[in-house]
């Protein structure tokens, strides 16, 4: 089965928007944030889960960016074979 | 902006419904952290609560952009929940559903399911059995960004929100039967609430945590105790209150005759300076204070009050100190300038009346205060037939009907002692005659 390019970038973004921004919320919920004897490991744990929770939210963002292209190459696609005939 | 990361400092706060914590330098900033809680004074029946924190410029109170917390709250050392909260300015607001019926605590960022893709408002719902009862919040806040979500740096803040709880106690007074006693906790929830009808005392404890770091930090430590007026054993012009066995100042226990009809509420104000008096004086330091409350033996004559439209000051004494059925009672009385200090007024009109309980007028006289400033005296005779609570009402101050003010007083039994007491005069006569028989028969 052959997929448009247009509807593949599409899926592409769908994605990398539903991983990025579930998967951001899944790290940022699984932070310890409960660390009462000031441990060094947990503060730094926290710092990286929130690092990789920011790299996934921009994963999350730009899903939407790459939605929007492959509407924008879908609809150009579609439209080239009117041009053409 | 400059925002070095990992700097491990940390800032206290104490249990109040709004506070702000003293600023700490991230970078070359000094930030405060600002919190408050809504509703302040709750019964233990609320529907929510919702917490506020603000990270913001101690210079100029502005938020700080990009601001992510993460946030655990505990109660009784017991961690109740723990999160990361993000606001795009700064500001966050937590929607606090206590729900008991869940074990689980939901915690939600306002937005749908796709809430903080665009930005984060800073506005979630926490939802659990938390927040359910009264008594002291304590909050760890670290710092995890600040001025954008990838500037990191770390800073401790702790916090503490009081929510106040309201319980009832019905006690047994010897002499004026049951009663029913409300004592609302400011700063955290009061146990082993007990009365003691033989020497009038009224006890209870709270968790204190006595260590110097919180003694810096607690500002105030306030119960309010609302007695019943019929409760006649306790309305007195003065109280000895004591925490963990030390005696209260005067100016830490204050007396509101005005907000209740019903009710004399009395205030038991600890501020920072008396916490630390007494955690110097006192002997047995637990992680507690033990109150107790009861009538003084001492008046605290004479009873100052201002009018209700604080025009005046009302000056109040009586003798004898104890007002008695069927006996009179000479009250003595000034009207002072509210704004100068023990200076009279002019003579000016006034009416004064004592009214059993609230509604039964007893005595009523109108007259003019004396020019010259010596105390104004008016002897009130008490009928035989009434005990109980009485209010010592001045109205109409110079004509003004805003110019009143009201003063509680009790009318207690008198002691009725027998004029020829018969006790004493058997044991007389049988000594004497000891004294006249034994002679008699140690010659024989």
């Amino acid at each position: 089965m052959k997929i448009k390019r247009g509807i593949g970038i599409l899926l592409a973004g769908v994605v990398m928007f539903l991983a990025g921004h579930f998967l951001a919320q899944l790290v940022l919920d699984l932070i310890p944030t409960i660390n009462p004897a000031n441990s060094s490991a947990i503060a730094d744990a926290n710092y990286h889960m929130l690092s990789i929770s920011n790299q996934l939210s921009i994963i999350s963002q730009f899903g939407i960016i790459v939605m929007v292209i492959g509407g924008i190459i879908f609809f150009v696609d579609k439209r080239k074979p009117r041009i053409q005939d | 902006m400059i925002f070095p990361s990992f700097i491990f400092l940390s800032a206290y706060g104490d249990g109040l419904a709004s506070e702000i914590l003293p600023p700490e330098v991230i970078g070359n900033k000094n930030v405060t952290l600002s919190i408050n809680s809504s509703p302040f004074l709750i019964d233990n029946t609320h529907v929510g609560t919702q917490i506020n924190f603000i990270l913001q410029d101690a210079s100029n109170q502005e938020p700080f952009q990009d601001v992510t917390l993460a946030v655990s709250a505990f109660k009784n050392d017991q961690a109740l929940f723990g999160h990361v909260f993000m606001s795009d300015s700064g500001n966050f607001l937590f929607d606090v559903a206590p729900d008991n019926s869940s074990s689980k605590i939901a915690i939600n960022e306002e937005g749908g399911p796709f809430a903080g893709l665009l930005g984060h408002g800073g506005s979630y719902q926490i939802k659990g059995p938390v927040f359910a009862s009264g008594g002291l919040y304590k909050f760890k806040i670290e710092v995890l960004t600040v001025g954008s979500y990838d500037n990191q740096v770390s800073k401790s803040y702790n916090a503490a929100i009081s929510i106040p709880e309201t319980n009832n106690y019905t006690i047994n007074d010897k002499e004026d039967g049951k009663q029913t006693v409300t004592v609302i906790a400011y700063y955290d929830q009061i146990k082993n609430f007990q009365y003691n009808s033989d020497n009038k005392t009224m006890t209870f404890s709270m968790p204190f945590n006595w260590s110097p770091d919180n003694l810096k930090q607690v500002s105030v430590v306030h119960q309010e105790l609302k007695i019943p007026r019929p409760f006649t054993n306790f309305i007195v012009t003065k109280y000895d209150a004591f925490v963990n066995g030390v005696k209260l100042e005067d100016r830490s226990v204050s007396i509101d005759d005005y907000s209740s009809d019903e009710y004399r509420i009395v205030h038991l104000i600890l501020y920072k300076q008396e916490a630390n008096t007494i955690a110097a004086q006192q002997h047995n330091a637990k992680s507690e204070m033990d109150f107790a409350l009861s009538p003084s033996n001492e008046t605290a004559f004479p009873i100052t009050q201002y009018t209700r439209n604080a025009q005046y000051k009302v000056s109040l004494s009586w003798d004898p100190p104890k007002i008695l059925a069927g006996q009179t009672t000479r009250f003595s009385f000034q009207i002072l300038d509210p704004y100068l200090v023990n200076k009279t007024v002019d003579s000016i009109d006034y009416d004064f009346s004592i009214i059993a309980g609230k509604n039964g007028l007893m005595f009523h006289k109108s007259g003019t205060t004396s020019n010259n400033g010596d105390p104004n005296t008016i002897d009130v005779k008490f009928p035989d037939n009434y005990t109980g609570p009485i209010t010592i009402g001045f109205e109409n101050l110079n004509g003004n009907s805003f110019s009143d003010s009201e003063i509680s007083g009790v009318v207690s039994k008198p002691h009725i002692v027998p004029e020829f007491p018969a006790g004493p005069l058997v044991v007389i006569a049988a000594m004497f005659s000891v004294i006249i028989i034994f002679p008699r028969f140690s010659r024989t």
